[in-house]
């Protein structure tokens, strides 16, 4: 190969370099920021349940808040236990941020730089993966309220990954592929039959991320802040984000797989895919804010006895309805 | 070309992954001045000395779970094929291949019902 072949190679190179790291910066970006709305959100959805203000103080009707806590949370002094190294320490929340925003490699929007054929199968190595991140966080920072957390963080969500995963499946029996954008322009869904689809896979979500009722992680007056109480600053910030991140996620594919009547135009599309999941996000709150935190024991016996058996039958019932 | 080498989801990943780590450091550098204290130290138990260390044994359920999740979760490997394969190639399937499915549902059905009989669901 002469000098100017060369040459022409490693300007396609830098281009290509240069266009993948714009396309990642602007999905990170955007992602980073809507998390940061939403965790406002639900701070002034909760307090409108029960007729407070919220935060209100800074900026405009405290829309900053979330900036101006995450300023903070980075400047605070970071503690370590003594039983363990630096290293070792953030490697947990590094882990659950990782795996909570890796998640929006599948986001289906139209403008996308990437199309992923397999992103629900992703979607589920993923949030399989993150519990590994949830267990570094409780079990090696020697304490007890951490450790009796993780516990039953991973406990729950390892159940109810199986149920998850079929109620999913059931939904993309319909689709005829793994691919998240298809779901999105696929409209098929009206019946009864996705409508108790929808209650499973609400349920589902809420107790995969962990929010109330089925918040026994950090059941505040049991465990305190659940797994993540030894951590405070950036580790704690980090940790946040994720949890959040998460719940966005889960309205997404809640938005993909119910109510993608009308998505599948071009940019019609994704505004009312935008607007379902700030929606959907909005429920997870209300949520919050209404329902009575459930018990342990028969949150397992919810899973294994009723929840799983049932989404079995569900499954069987939309393969013969599809074919 | 050369990009072709580098996949833009794995791009991606390896992104994330830097912001992380990135994100992680800049809390530790920004972060103030650590005072060393005897307390800060410690793991926290609302106040109290911690008594003993929290590596304890711990509750057998939770192990029998784990195994039980493991093996629905082989359940749902074997659901990812035909879940993908049912809207394009079922009708070149045979009515053989259908009923091996319920069969199998059927199977998974009953492993439920068993092992909610011996307790091992109970919590």
């Amino acid at each position: 190969m002469n000098f100017e072949g060369q040459q022409i190679l490693w300007v396609q190179t830098l281009w290509g370099v240069l266009h993948l790291l714009i396309s990642s910066v602007v999905v990170m970006l955007l992602m980073m920021i809507s998390v940061a709305f939403f965790i406002v959100i639900e701070r002034k959805g909760l307090g409108m349940v029960q007729l407070r203000q919220g935060p209100n103080k800074v900026s405009v009707k405290g829309i900053l808040q979330a900036v101006a806590d995450g300023v903070k949370l980075f400047k605070k002094e970071v503690s370590f236990p003594v039983c363990l190294s630096h290293f070792t320490f953030a490697l947990g929340p590094v882990i659950c941020f990782f795996c909570a925003y890796s998640l929006y490699l599948v986001f289906p929007n139209s403008f996308g730089s990437n199309r992923f054929e397999l992103g629900v199968l992703f979607f589920l190595c993923i949030s399989s993966f993150s519990v590994y991140g949830v267990f570094l966080v409780g079990w090696l920072c020697d304490s007890r309220y951490a450790f009796l957390g993780a516990m039953r963080a991973i406990a729950q969500s390892i159940s109810y990954e199986v149920f998850l995963s079929t109620v999913l499946f059931t939904s993309f029996l319909f689709v005829g592929s793994y691919d998240v954008f298809q779901g999105r322009s696929n409209e098929f869904f009206t019946s009864v039959f996705s409508l108790g689809l929808l209650m499973l896979w609400f349920i589902a979500a809420l107790a995969e991320t962990n929010r109330a009722p089925f918040d026994f992680v950090e059941g505040e007056s049991e465990l305190v802040a659940g797994y993540m109480v030894e951590y405070g600053g950036g580790g704690f910030a980090l940790l946040a984000l994720a949890e959040y991140s998460n719940i966005m996620f889960m309205s997404m594919m809640t938005g993909v797989m119910f109510f993608n009547s009308g998505m599948s135009s071009f940019l019609f599309g994704d505004i009312i895919f935008s607007v379902w999941v700030v929606f959907i996000s909005y429920l997870f709150v209300l949520v919050r804010g209404t329902m009575p935190r459930y018990r342990y024991d028969l949150l397992m016996d919810l899973c294994w006895k009723i929840l799983l058996p049932l989404s079995l039958g569900m499954f069987v019932l939309g393969a013969v309805i599809c074919c | 070309m050369g990009v072709s080498l580098m996949n833009e989801g794995l791009f991606f990943l390896c992104f994330v992954l830097v912001l992380s780590i990135g994100l992680m450091l800049v809390s530790m550098v920004l972060g103030q001045r650590v005072r060393r204290n005897r307390d800060k130290l410690v793991a926290f138990e609302c106040g109290f000395d911690p008594m003993s260390s929290s590596r304890t044994p711990f509750s057998f359920r939770f192990f029998v779970l784990a195994l039980l999740f493991l093996i629905f979760d082989v359940e749902v490997v074997m659901i990812i094929a035909f879940c993908y394969s049912l809207k394009t190639v079922f009708l070149s399937l045979s009515s053989m291949t259908v009923l091996y499915f319920f069969l199998f549902f059927f199977i998974l059905l009953l492993g439920l019902v068993h092992e909610a009989n011996e307790g091992s669901l109970d919590w």
